[in-house]
């Protein structure tokens, strides 16, 4: 069965351009636009890997990590950030302790994305 | 006071300074004496109150404002201010462009090497907390600033929503060299 992957990016052709890359390879994607969207869709679907932006309007994608880290049904979930910001040593220290799995800069390479996603889900 | 801010200034890009309401003043007074030790031209962001009572304030300190460059945010809000020669007025706290290209123009003509934002929590009440991120990140990433110290005050209390707050000093940490809690 084809690894389910969820892209949540308030930029919709952000969603369309990471959805297109990634189903190529033969991963099902599902997309949200805000963080609110993610939360409200894992009470229904369990990806192996989320793939967040940091800078959302709502909801930013640490909060959104965080909720999901303080839920036992979400807690356990695979998390990367695909994101512009360039974050400070502390922030990395934060992504650490939140578990997250990788941090991967836009505007980003279509090969070096598929790369690191197979590298956390296989 | 707690610590050392000349030497955190000198030693990280972007500090964070959490000061609680009641401390506050008290606490600014240290924060700019430290500041002014820097030995460069210092750009004071006015969100709290507007840049001649911020002179004023100056003054009761005993420091010499003739080092600063003020970005005045508020003043427009109450009247036409006149024109003063180390001062721009921004027409309203609601315009982050124009705050960031008043920023820019600081840095550029007065070659300021210190940015002192004086409270960005006060943009909270203007701006949702995902504006505010963009804003500063965008201050920190842009590049006619790489060499400028960045030091942002947050305060902490009543006057400012709890939630939100918090969830802003969590969103800046991310982007912070260091976060300075002083209680």
């Amino acid at each position: 069965m084809a690894k389910k992957i969820m892209v949540v990016d308030d930029e919709e052709s952000l969603q369309e351009l990471v959805k297109a890359v990634l189903e190529q390879e033969g991963y099902d994607v599902v997309t949200a636009g805000d963080g609110k969207e993610c939360l409200k869709k894992l009470e229904n679907v369990k990806p192996d890997l989320i793939l967040l932006d940091m800078m959302m309007p709502g909801m930013s994608g640490r909060e959104v990590c965080e909720r999901m880290r303080k839920n036992p049904v979400t807690k356990g979930l695979k998390v990367a950030f695909l994101t512009v910001a360039k974050f400070s040593e502390t922030g990395k220290d934060v992504l650490k302790k939140m578990n997250v799995a990788d941090y991967i800069t836009k505007p980003f390479d279509n090969d070096d994305l598929v790369r690191r996603v197979k590298k956390i889900v296989g | 006071m707690p610590f050392d801010i000349v030497r955190e200034i000198e030693s990280n890009r972007f500090l964070l300074l959490l000061i609680g309401e009641k401390e506050y003043k008290a606490r600014l007074e240290e924060i700019i004496k430290s500041v002014g030790k820097t030995n460069g031209k210092i750009c004071y962001v006015c969100l709290s109150k507007p840049h001649n009572y911020v002179i004023k304030d100056l003054g009761y300190m005993g420091i010499d404002s003739k080092n600063f460059f003020f970005i005045d945010v508020l003043s427009s809000h109450y009247g036409k201010p006149k024109p003063v020669k180390n001062c721009i007025f921004v027409s309203a706290p609601t315009e982050l462009t124009a705050i960031r290209m008043a920023i820019k123009t600081a840095m550029e003509k007065w070659k300021c090497n210190v940015l002192l934002f004086d409270t960005i929590s006060a943009l909270l009440i203007y701006q949702e907390i995902f504006s505010i991120v963009r804003f500063t990140h965008n201050l920190m990433t842009g590049s006619e600033q790489e060499k400028t110290k960045k030091v942002f005050i947050m305060l902490k209390g009543d006057s400012v929503p709890s939630e939100e707050n918090q969830n802003l000093v969590k969103d800046l940490t991310m982007f912070a060299d260091k976060t300075l809690d002083f209680g």
